[in-house]
Order: C-alpha cells, then structure tokens, then sequence
C-alpha cells in the first residue's frame, strides 16, 4: 500500500510541471485559448439543441423522459471534458504521431509509467469552461430530479462514475495499442471519438446488438448510460454487474496489449 | 491540366498505402449517420412523427451519410502549411495552389462515397429497405453532388487560408463544421424544426447541402423547387468564390516563410 501511494505521489509530481507549462502555453495565446473554449460549447450546443428537438414530439425515449435524458447528455459532455483534460488529446496524439515518428522513445526514457507518459503528457486545458458550465446543468438536473435520487444512490453513482470513466480509459488505450501494429490508425481513435457522441442517447434505444457492442467491445455505455441509471435509480442492480464484470476484463485488455505493444515497437523512424 | 491528374494519382496512391486507415474513416462516418437514424426510429416507436415513416428515415439518413462527406472534410493541411513555412513550395511551383487542394481533397471526397456506397447498399438490401427513385430525382441529386462539394471546399478553403493571420484557425473551421452539420440537416431532419427556420434557411446555403437534394431525391419536393435550390448553391458559390479569392490575395500578400 505503501509502495502504491508513493507511486501515485511519484507520478503527480511528473504530472504537475506538465500541467503547468500546459497552462502557461495556452495563456500565452489567450484569444485562441477563448476561441477554443466557445468552439467546443458550440458544438456541444448543437447537440443540445437535437435532444430538445427530440423531446419535442416525444416525452420519454427508451423509458427517459426530458429531465433525465438533460441528466444524461450533461454527463456525457463532463466525462467529455474530463477524458480531453487528462488523456484524450495523448492518446490521438500517440497514435497519430508519436508512434509513426519514433518520438515515443522519450517517454520510455522517462522514470514514470510508460503509458502514463504517453497518454497524460497532453492535458487540454481548453475543456474546462464547457465542463464548468455542463456541471452547472447537471447539478441543476440532480436538484429537479432530487425525489428520485437518494443519498445511497448519490455515493454509489460516485463510486461508479469513477469505475466507468477507468473502464473507458483502459479500453480506449487498449485500442491505441493498434498503433504498434498499423502505421497510420488515427482513425480508429476518431471512430471511437464519434461513436460516443451516441452515449448521449438512452443506450436501450438501439437494437440488442448494438446495445451488447455499447457494454462490450465499444463500451460507450459506461460514459454516461450506467452511471446516470445508477444515480437515477434505474436498473442499478445490472449496471453494477457490468461495471464489476466489465472493469478487471479491460484491465487485464490494457495491460497484455500494451505489453505486446511494446514488444512491436521498434522507433523505426527515429 | 496533367499535373492535377497526377495529384489524383498520388493521392490515390497514398490512400491505399494506408487502406485500414482510410476505411475505418469511410466506416466511422457511416456508423455515426446510421446511429443517428436508430435514435430517430427510437423516437418513432414512441411517438407518431408527421411525414416521417421509418422507412422514409432510414432512406434520410443513408443519403446523408453519402453527401456527408461532401461536406465534411478537414483542409487541415492547409492551415499547416502556411503557419510552418511550407507554402512557400508550392507557391514556386507551376501550379495553382488552390486547385491542388482542390484535387487533393476530391480525391479522398471521391473514394470516400464511392467505398460509402459499396458498404451500405448491400447493409440496406439486407434489412429489406428498398428505393428505386426516378430518373430525373436520380439526375436532380446528381446535379446537387459537384455543387456541395465545391461549395464546401470553397468555404473550408477560405476558413484555413485565415492561418495567414491567426495562430490557429482550426477552431473557426470547427464551429464552421458544427453549424453545417447541424443546419444542412445531416444531423436531424430540417422538416422537424420550425416551418419560419426552414424557410428563411432556404435563402442560405447550408439546407441544400443535404436537406433539399435528399428531398428531392425522395420526392418530397418539386423539380422546380430542387431546381430552386440548385441556383441558390450557385449563388453561394460565386459568394464563396470571392471571398476566397480577396482572402488568399491578401493573405499571400502577408506571407512571410521566416526560418524557411
């Protein structure tokens, strides 16, 4: 436990200069920096703008009425942010450049995970105005929603967002892996990007299969489907399955295909 | 005349260098306009939409997913190589820079809906939806593919050629994206919005980058309307085409390679 913490302290003392030279650069270039914070709310609003439409001339898709599916496309958009602040950014990067150029050398060097290094070392710092502002929409949507939500399903939504986001973290940089192997792959990251503009919807919506892909191989689900059904009250026994089944599976994913990507690597272009 | 022949060549020949790439790119586009009908067909089974059968729908949203393309690309590349310098390559060159993009993007626009449609014809025979439209719908929508994507071009063009002045034009030509994507109708059907939205948006550009020719191609609307729209497009074009222009003088006027 001991060797676990100072690990853990080890590495946000790597992550803290990052962060802050990070913050530095963007401020340096503020009016981009505002720029880039209104462009990510505009897109976000766009698809706003589709849920309300949807809720026009419906008022309950897949068993969620409006509040809840608000509930819902704000926990998305937070995970959103949360994911391009900490990794999303790193992992494009990695796959896109770090790999093909041979830059990736660098962060084997370093004293630190070498995942961790790769996939943490772009935070984007950008996403904080909009996760601000859609924390602010969801908190009002927990306080309209308050006679569903009980203090006991308030902490286990907490506890499992955390499992979700790890879960989706882990699979996603499973996927980077494919870098290794396939010179230019880019693209498979942007698939996954734009299939999770789909988490936004009730993922009981879709048909079977593609519901069983959205638990599985592309687990968009746990953005923001499994835990806001928790939080709501709504099948939390499944969900909690899922989470419990689902989390060690794409750890031990994570950790075989980095390893064997590792092997692959050979700084070719270096 | 040759030498963008030979961009094509090339840029073909890189596409099928990266051939994984390029086909979860095709793929990627198409799952995400698929999804988008799912959700639409979820909202039918709920509720009874005016004029929106599911079968009109999934016909909706397979002929978005081809004109998405048309108008969905990243000119990226441009931005990239005015702000490093590297401009200044092609500006020695004989040739015009702006039609080597042109061709360029054509290229991989071509191939990504030809690869489109060879993926979601036989998806759509399998789950039994049929469609056989009539010629002069065929012809209309067929008018509409070279306007959409000159147009897009022109625009994305234009967005990137502002690397000239700032540091990072890749936001502008996001929220570009963004509004297109939302205000051609790829995204959702426009009939679903206010009538007074619609019909003041028939004047601008965007619902005829998707909604009017897949319209017109369902037989929703009249030739004389989808013929309408056409002249609209081309209205914009020629808007388009000046803006581009003034903006590319200028900005080659104030280009500077330093370090180069």
């Amino acid at each position: 436990m001991k060797r676990l913490a100072s690990n853990f302290l080890r590495h946000l003392r790597v992550y803290k200069p990052i962060l802050s030279f990070t913050a530095k650069y963007m401020m340096a270039y503020r009016v981009n920096f505002f720029v880039r914070s209104l462009h990510n709310i505009f897109y976000i609003a766009t698809f706003f703008i589709v849920t309300l439409v949807i809720y026009q001339h419906t008022s309950v898709l897949g068993g969620w009425v409006k509040n809840e599916a608000i509930l819902l496309f704000s926990l998305v958009h937070i995970t959103y942010g949360i994911q391009l602040f900490l990794f999303m950014r790193g992992i494009e990067e990695f796959m896109r450049l770090r790999i093909k150029n041979g830059d990736f050398d660098l962060d084997l060097l370093k004293p630190v995970n070498s995942q961790f290094m790769a996939f943490f070392r772009t935070p984007w710092i950008d996403s904080v105005l909009f996760t601000l502002i859609l924390l602010v929409l969801f908190t009002r949507q927990v306080i309209i929603l308050s006679s569903q939500i009980s203090l006991i399903n308030f902490v286990s939504f907490m506890i499992a967002y955390s499992f979700c986001l790890t879960i989706w973290y882990l699979i996603l940089a499973s996927y980077a892996t494919i870098s290794f192997y396939v010179t230019q792959s880019q693209q498979v990251f942007y698939f996954i990007e734009k299939a999770s503009d789909f988490a936004q919807y009730p993922t009981n919506i879709f048909p079977k299969i593609i519901q069983k892909s959205f638990f599985t191989v592309l687990p968009i689900a746990f953005i923001s489907y499994v835990p806001s059904s928790i939080l709501l009250g709504k099948d939390v026994q499944k969900m909690w399955t899922m989470i419990l089944i689902i989390l060690p599976i794409s750890f031990i994913i994570n950790k075989i295909a980095w390893k064997e990507g590792l092997k692959r690597y050979s700084s070719a272009s270096s | 005349m040759r030498k963008y022949l030979l961009v094509i060549r090339i840029t073909a020949q890189n596409i099928l260098q990266y051939r994984f790439n390029f086909l979860v790119h095709v793929v990627k586009y198409a799952l995400a306009v698929s999804l988008m009908a799912l959700v639409w067909l979820a909202v039918q089974v709920e509720t009874n939409i005016e004029g929106l059968t599911p079968e009109s729908t999934v016909r909706y949203f397979f002929f978005a997913a081809i004109l998405y393309g048309l108008s969905n690309f990243h000119t990226w590349y441009v931005e990239e190589e005015i702000k490093q310098g590297r401009l200044s390559k092609y500006l020695t060159k004989p040739y015009n820079y702006y039609l080597f993009g042109f061709t360029y993007q054509f290229t991989y626009t071509a191939i990504d809906i030809l690869l489109k449609l060879v993926v979601m014809i036989p998806l759509l025979k399998f789950f039994g939806f049929h469609f056989t439209p009539s010629w002069t719908q065929v012809f209309i929508f067929s008018c509409y593919i070279p306007l959409i994507y000159v147009f897009s071009f022109l625009t994305q063009f234009t967005i990137a050629s502002m690397s000239f002045w700032l540091k990072d034009a890749y936001s502008l030509r996001w929220v570009s994206l963004s509004v297109t994507r939302f205000l051609s109708g790829i995204i959702i059907p426009l009939s679903l919005l206010p009538e007074k939205l619609l019909n003041f948006g028939f004047f601008l550009p965007f619902q005829h980058l998707a909604y009017t020719p897949i319209q017109a191609i369902q037989g929703n609307i009249s030739p004389q309307q989808a013929v309408q729209g056409t002249l609209i497009l081309i209205f914009w074009i020629g808007v388009a085409w000046i803006i581009k222009e003034k903006t590319w003088q200028k900005g080659v006027h104030s280009y500077e390679a330093v370090g180069i």
